[in-house]
């Protein structure tokens, strides 16, 4: 899924320690409330607990800041409704009272509990480990407005080794970015059996440079995935091609990693730069097929101006 | 609606992830399945079809071949020079690019299955191979991508391609019941029969895939394939579970060399799970990637050889490489896909040590190589490219090569640029050993370098890595080779007491505050209760 972080690490021994002695804590406060009925207090804990235990043990697949606000908004709310009268409040404030003052068995493991408590989280607190610097991109950058493509050095794709260096006496092709279309695309309507058959040469294309990486089924998980940090674009996700137009996409085809400001990482990326590799038209057919495949249709300026 | 659906079905898997049931549940399931033996064959256009045709064929090809059929005689296939056969590029795009080459469904014999060797399989067998993928191979799992139905439909239509699934029916299905417990005899007894068996012939004595005719295997096709790495269990075709195992054992995989043992265990039941007990102890279900390499900090001298104990207390970090796609002449079929490096430094050095299998030892050239690639500069928002560096931001690199068994030391702007020598005699030492199709190569280099050396390697920084890696036997040198992305070695500081003298504060600090809390409430706890509720009744 786009926009989880591929590394995540996992809680230290002392994290965990002082994770599990909070969470026994809460429990035994749960304990009290229950005892006493006061329920609404007893509510505001139990969404801590179950807002705790997702950001800590459930992790669903969503960033952990995002869980952890979630959790944070929800516990607040709770707070705002135990609080909402004096009366309700001086309820809540009872259930803590009886549970320091009041002599019951487990007012112990309370008290022996918390000290464990503090002690681990202030452990884990000054062992962290440092974390690597954050490396924060930017997914989509703005694309330039013009763009020179090099046509590989033979007409033919993936045949005889060649490169950057082979082509260096073909001349540039300069195009204008925002009024760049795919040629292909008004076959569609004018002649569907040649659409279709530049959306198969497109497929063998695909099959023959990119799904090692973006995968069989175009989500990012090719078998050579895993090599590369940041992860290959999953195209099934309607945060990559679907919310992108042609010509932006072609550019980040054309161009590559190579080809991307350095608030997007140039250095990081593994993505070709495919105008070494395949011809202007081949990118293109390259582009009807994962559009074909995934089901997704490219944001066009029309689709812009409707929505004003 | 449709994401919070995906959202439910991760959740759900997140949570089957972390129980025992994952372990036990996939085989649970798909035992049932095993038991659906023909689904009926009605015509030759099946629903399955258009499925096939779309994501199927373009390894399999259209007609349930990834190779070129000889146009005088159908049944035979068109050959390379070398014996292996002419894959079918219009109707199996990718067949040429991938390793192990796709399975030809015109024979059918299938790998994974419950039926004895050499049977056709059971349907449960193909749809759990589609549903879960073949691990380590270009085949993924479809179980995301397509419902139960659909590859149902699929393997309907796969069963097509061969007469066999018509004249032929599978017999008993194995029964694999209940593991053996992995004890410290029950491994020793699977060692034993390893040892009888001749397993070590294609999968090597320690089991990483060395045996003496791993290199000359081929299947029945004639098409080069390697056996299985036992120490990779993440790779393991059929799974990676000790019951996956056991199946492999007795069933064999069928269209390879690997046989049926079924009959050599005679009436012991117990033998088969000792074997797959010792086979299974010997993998790991994943791999440790992590995005950082710490180097542990160490007063002593550091080791001299990839044999010092100082090894044995740190664990290596696991960092997976693929091919070389990225810049002609592109490399499809990496040989090596893994690097395992432990790091360590005292004042004056840091020692790195990697380890990586690599079936046979090549000291001629192409030699077997491997790459340590850093900054040659350290910018806190820059790296270089990581594909051996750009003009504007140099990489240095290590490089290691088993002919010379020295480092060199260069400086590179890319990788069509030319490298430039760098001072390495009095900065490096290395010291390699090679043994069971395993190289191990311990690295040192000293910390302190002037500018035009290298990196000075400071405590407490994030220095950017990098790794590349050769297979001399397979071919591999220069852009052919495989490689890895970006990661992180960090130099620890040195272990601190610290942070437990500030954990025993704060444990007695808190502790004596309930103290007193507790003492104060003994007086209290009566009146001040009464003296509340008083209160409150008396405002209401």
């Amino acid at each position: 899924m786009a926009g989880v972080l591929y590394w995540e690490r996992g809680p230290s021994g002392p994290e965990m320690a002082s994770q599990i002695f909070l969470l026994a804590l809460l429990t035994v406060l749960l304990f009290f409330f229950a005892r006493k009925k006061i329920w609404s207090a007893y509510f505001l804990l139990l969404v801590t607990l179950l807002g705790y235990s997702l950001y800590l043990w459930i992790k669903p697949p969503l960033p952990s800041s995002l869980v952890w606000m979630y959790s944070a908004l929800t516990t607040l709310a709770a707070f705002l409704y135990v609080s909402v009268n004096e009366k309700e409040l001086q309820n809540f404030k009872k259930g803590f009272q009886s549970a320091v003052t009041e002599n019951h068995p487990a007012r112990r493991i309370l008290f022996l509990i918390f000290p464990f408590w503090v002690a681990t989280a202030v452990f884990a607190r000054t062992s962290k480990q440092i974390d690597p610097p954050l490396s924060l991109r930017i997914i989509h950058p703005e694309p330039p407005s013009q763009i020179e493509i090099t046509p590989p050095p033979t007409g033919e794709a993936y045949s005889a080794p060649r490169g950057r260096s082979a082509g260096g006496g073909v001349k540039g092709k300069s195009m204008d970015l925002a009024a760049l279309e795919n040629p292909f695309r008004k076959l569609e309507k004018e002649d569907p059996q040649q659409f279709l058959e530049s959306v198969l040469q497109g497929k063998h294309l695909y099959y023959k440079n990119c799904f090692f990486c973006h995968g069989d089924n175009l989500e990012g998980k090719g078998h050579f995935a895993n090599a590369f940090n940041p992860l290959p674009a999953n195209f099934q996700d309607v945060g990559t091609i679907a919310m992108l137009q042609e010509s932006f996409v072609f550019w980040r085809v054309a161009k590559g990693g190579p080809g991307l400001p350095d608030s997007s990482h140039p250095w990081s990326s593994a993505m070709p730069q495919w105008e070494n590799m395949l011809s202007e038209d081949e990118m293109w057919k390259v582009l009807l097929y994962i559009y074909n495949a995934t089901g997704h249709a490219p944001r066009t300026w029309e689709l812009a101006s409707e929505k004003k | 609606m449709r994401e919070i659906g995906i959202l439910l079905n991760n959740l759900k898997k997140s949570l089957l992830q972390k129980s025992v049931l994952s372990k036990i549940l996939p085989i649970v399931l798909t035992l049932p399945l095993y038991h659906f033996t023909t689904l009926p064959l009605l015509c030759q256009d099946l629903p399955g079809k258009a499925i096939f045709e779309q994501k199927c064929a373009q390894c399999h090809g259209v007609n349930g071949t990834p190779f070129q059929q000889d146009p005088n005689n159908p049944s035979e296939y068109l050959k390379h020079p070398d014996g292996t056969l002419k894959t079918d590029e219009k109707a199996a795009p990718a067949a040429s690019l991938v390793f192990p080459r796709p399975r030809d469904f015109t024979r059918g014999a299938f790998k994974v299955r419950a039926t004895p060797n050499g049977e056709i399989p059971f349907d449960g067998d193909l749809v759990h191979i589609i549903a879960v993928g073949m691990p380590g191979s270009s085949m993924p799992s479809w179980k995301e991508a397509l419902t139960e139905h659909q590859i149902r439909d699929v393997v309907a239509y796969i069963k097509t391609f061969s007469d066999r699934f018509q004249s032929e029916k599978p017999s008993s299905p194995l029964v694999i019941g209940k593991p053996l417990k992995a004890t410290e005899s029950s491994l020793k007894k699977g060692r034993e029969i390893f040892m009888e068996l001749q397993c070590f012939q294609c999968h090597g004595m320690e089991g990483r895939a060395d045996g003496p005719s791993a290199a000359g295997l081929n299947d029945d096709w004639g098409n080069p394939i390697p056996p299985a790495n036992f120490h990779k269990g993440w790779n393991f075709r059929g799974g990676h579970h000790v019951e996956n195992i056991y199946r492999t054992i007795m069933t064999g995989f069928n269209g390879t060399p690997m046989p049926s043992y079924a009959d050599a265990f005679g009436d012991d039941k117990d033998k088969p799970w000792h074997l797959a007990n010792y086979i299974h102890s010997l993998s790991a279900d994943q791999p440790n990637t992590q995005e950082v390499l710490s180097a542990r900090y160490t007063s002593d001298k550091l080791p001299d050889s990839p044999d010092g104990a100082l090894w044995n207390k740190l664990d290596p970090v696991d960092f997976p490489l693929s091919g070389q796609i990225i810049q002609e002449p592109r490399h499809f079929t990496p040989s090596i896909d893994m690097i395992s490096v432990r790091a360590a430094y005292n004042n004056e050095e840091v020692a790195l040590l990697l380890e990586w299998d690599d079936p046979t030892r090549d000291v001629t050239a192409p030699a077997d190589s491997v790459q340590i690639q850093i900054p040659m500069i350290l910018k806190e928002s820059e790296k270089p490219y990581f594909m051996e560096g750009d003009p504007r931001n140099p990489a240095n690199l290590w490089r290691w090569d088993a002919k010379t068994d020295r480092l060199s030391n260069l400086r590179s702007t890319g990788m069509k640029s030319s490298k430039r020598a760098l001072e390495s005699q009095s900065l490096f030492s290395s010291s390699s050993t090679f043994s069971d199709g395993q190289w191990r190569l311990l690295v040192k280099r000293k910390r302190a370098s002037e500018p035009l050396q290298g990196l000075s390697l400071e405590g407490s920084q994030f220095v950017p890595i990098a790794f590349s890696a050769w297979d001399g036997g397979k071919k591999e040198q220069d852009f052919r080779r495989s490689l890895s992305t970006w990661y992180y070695i960090f130099l620890e500081p040195p272990a601190s007491k610290a942070p437990y003298a500030y954990a025993l504060f704060a444990f007695f600090l808190v502790a004596g505050l309930e103290r007193r809390l507790l003492k104060k409430s003994s007086k209290l706890e009566v009146p001040c209760l009464a003296g509340r509720r008083g209160s409150s009744k008396s405002k209401g």
